[in-house]
């Protein structure tokens, strides 16, 4: 197998030894290589392996970016100082870029469509709803790391340029609509199937109370723990009016 | 029996595999998983179902790298079996099994995350002196425990719902109270995730507008999933 696709797997799993120590570091290393055994000289490559396992955090689908643009660098011979200035850059565009697109875009969008689908058509469409992300994500993958290995170090100006920058904002706006339309579709006509006997308007009152309990208390109150909590009540006051 | 618990384990492995390590392709999302949960137990309308309540709660999260974040997937597992044995007045009850085994998720991605800062503290030397094979051995060692703690999550997740099973079925009056609070809280979650994000004024309308017009979408069609058969 050619080297760029060896480094594509791998980059399907860049994540597996995430640490707070190196964030994403190894999974770059493991990526990078393929790419490194081949054509770099064997004085350079001990270094390259070395710096390659450096501290470095981005979005998973997108640090091919990053890897392809490594490989190029080293390969060209850029000294090493530079390589470590071009990931200290690039971590952070690319992980803001791949949270709009990826994160909080395409995703809930998708997830949007297996809701509405899973309701309406079958249990099928959240199948093929993965499938749609799978190719995707190779794309995407793929995309990355054949640009960051044509543009090495001026690798910026195509993160710039590319259609996912552009396309960033329209994205996230489906997103958001998707899985909102999708969300309440699921919560009242679930209602209607697990709690028939609770008029719909209890469900909705409910819910906003809960959306503002979770706004005003931020991140240490997340809704799964105010829903074990309520319950977990709900369930003991039971006991105590049915003894 | 047998058969169905290790499909069911393989299942929640998956879920747990691809939200850590990857490939991120939304296997880990609970509408997914329940979905495949529900096909393996002959009760596909029920994953749909469950899945689709949990993933109001999974719409909230944002799985960024180092923050902590609960794993819904293998949870979901446990929940589509408690409500296939039980029945659908139980899926609220299932749905707050799913819950704390998410909860033990995010504290065991943590744990994960710690053992691999252990296991790279060692390598450093060899890493500093540029050896491939340790870079490999990290990240081999990163996918066995990521994949080791997703099966014993899943399988956790299992137990906790075969041995509440009693429960599940002495408290199915109070079934429907249960499942009315974990949906309006998952629908409460999700939209204030949606908020957070959303950012400007003009989005936020949008964001209402989508909400009325889901809502209205479902009582113009009637229970979530429809009788699709299969």
């Amino acid at each position: 197998m050619r080297a760029p696709y060896k480094s594509l797997f791998r980059l399907l799993t860049i994540q597996a030894a995430w640490t707070y120590e190196r964030m994403g570091g190894i999974g770059v290393a493991h990526a990078l290589i393929p790419l490194l055994r081949d054509g770099v000289p064997d004085d350079r490559r001990p270094g390259a392996f070395s710096r390659s396992a450096e501290f470095f955090n981005s979005h998973p689908w997108l640090a091919g970016l990053a890897v392809g643009a490594e490989a190029r660098a080293e390969r060209d011979g850029t000294p090493p100082e530079q390589i470590q200035r071009l990931r200290a850059a690039l971590g952070g565009p690319l992980g803001a870029l791949g949270d709009r697109v990826i994160w909080t875009g395409l995703f809930p969008a998708l997830v949007g469509l297996a809701l509405l689908g899973g309701g309406f058509l079958g249990w099928w469409v959240p199948l093929a709803v993965v499938g749609v992300a799978a190719v995707v994500r190779w794309e995407v993958t793929r995309w990355s790391l054949r640009r960051g290995l044509e543009s090495g170090i001026r690798v910026a100006a195509v993160i710039k340029e590319s259609a996912l920058s552009r396309a960033g904002s329209a994205i996230g706006l489906t997103g958001l609509v998707a899985s909102a339309v999708g969300a309440a579709f699921v919560a009242r006509g679930g209602g209607e199937r697990v709690a028939p006997g609770i008029p719909p308007w209890v469900i909705a009152v409910m819910a906003l109370m809960g959306c503002g309990m979770v706004l005003k208390v931020g991140a240490r109150l997340p809704s799964q723990r105010l829903a074990l909590v309520l319950g977990v009540l709900v369930l003991l006051f039971w006991q105590v009016l049915t003894r | 029996m047998m058969t169905e618990f290790f499909l069911l384990l393989l299942v929640g492995t998956i879920a747990g595999v691809d939200l850590v390590s990857g490939p991120q392709i939304l296997l880990a999302r609970p509408i997914v998983v329940g979905t495949l949960a529900g096909l393996i137990l002959g009760d596909p309308a029920g994953g749909v179902l469950v899945g689709g309540i949990l993933e109001l709660y999974a719409l909230e999260v944002l799985p960024v790298g180092s923050t902590r974040y609960p794993d819904h997937g293998p949870g979901v597992v446990a929940a589509v079996w408690l409500t296939s044995q039980l029945g659908t007045s139980s899926a609220g009850f299932g749905v707050l099994v799913a819950l704390g085994v998410a909860e033990l998720g995010g504290w065991s991605l943590q744990r994960l995350r710690r053992l691999n800062g252990h296991a790279l503290a060692l390598a450093t030397p060899a890493l500093a002196a540029g050896d491939e094979r340790a870079i490999t051995s990290l990240q081999l060692g990163g996918l066995l425990r990521d994949a080791l703690r997703s099966v014993v999550l899943t399988a956790i997740g299992l137990l906790v719902a075969r041995a509440l099973f009693p429960y599940a079925l002495a408290e199915g009056r109070a079934g429907e109270a249960v499942s009315a609070v974990v949906i309006a809280i998952g629908l409460g979650g999700a939209v204030a995730g949606a908020i957070r994000t959303s950012g400007s004024q003009k989005r936020g309308a949008l964001l209402a507008a989508a909400l009325v017009a889901g809502w209205s979408l479902a009582t113009w069609v009637g229970a979530f999933p429809r009788p699709w058969g299969w």
